[in-house]
């Protein structure tokens, strides 16, 4: 069974934390 | 780590008008943004969402506004700078508690007990109810 993504809504924050968020903890550490 | 949808909004209205059009189920919200204050709409989605979880995300340290935050229904308070464990800590925390929280709730509700329909699963620290 697949569970659906949660779903977020972030308000006037950073675009790098839609990034974090969205692709999940190994995109933010390339991103280091 | 799996990863979240997620939307944006610029402002506290565009934020409710977002909710109120396709609900989410975390808010993470900045305190000092254009318009109303990010503490100033807490109460209100807290009041009008009561299953979308709150995380309050600023750079502004006054304990005062911290503990009022929490009072008004966020669950976490995140400090900037970020740091990018500690966002995602909390993030996946606020959520397992939301859901544990939703299911308590469908369950009650399943046995035909009403009170705790009244539960507010985004105030489970303090344990009270923002929608009697």
């Amino acid at each position: 069974m697949t569970i659906p993504k949660e779903k977020i809504l972030l308000v006037d924050d950073e675009e790098a934390l839609r990034g974090i968020l969205s692709k999940g903890f190994n995109y933010a550490r390339l991103c280091l | 780590m799996r990863g979240y949808a997620c939307d944006e909004a610029e402002n506290a209205d565009q934020a409710l008008a977002k909710l109120e059009s396709s609900p989410s189920d975390l808010v993470i919200m900045d305190i000092n943004m254009p318009g109303r204050q990010g503490n100033e709409v807490l109460p209100d989605i807290a009041e009008r969402f009561p299953e979308t979880a709150v995380i309050m995300a600023s750079g502004v340290n006054d304990n005062k506004i911290i503990a009022q935050c929490i009072k008004d229904g966020a669950q976490d308070y995140i400090n900037k700078p970020f740091r990018f464990e500690q966002i995602l800590t909390s993030v996946n925390w606020t959520l397992d508690k939301r859901r544990v929280a939703l299911e308590i709730q469908r369950y009650f509700q399943d046995m035909g007990k009403n009170p705790v329909s009244r539960l507010n699963p985004g105030n489970y620290f303090s344990g009270q109810s923002r929608a009697s």
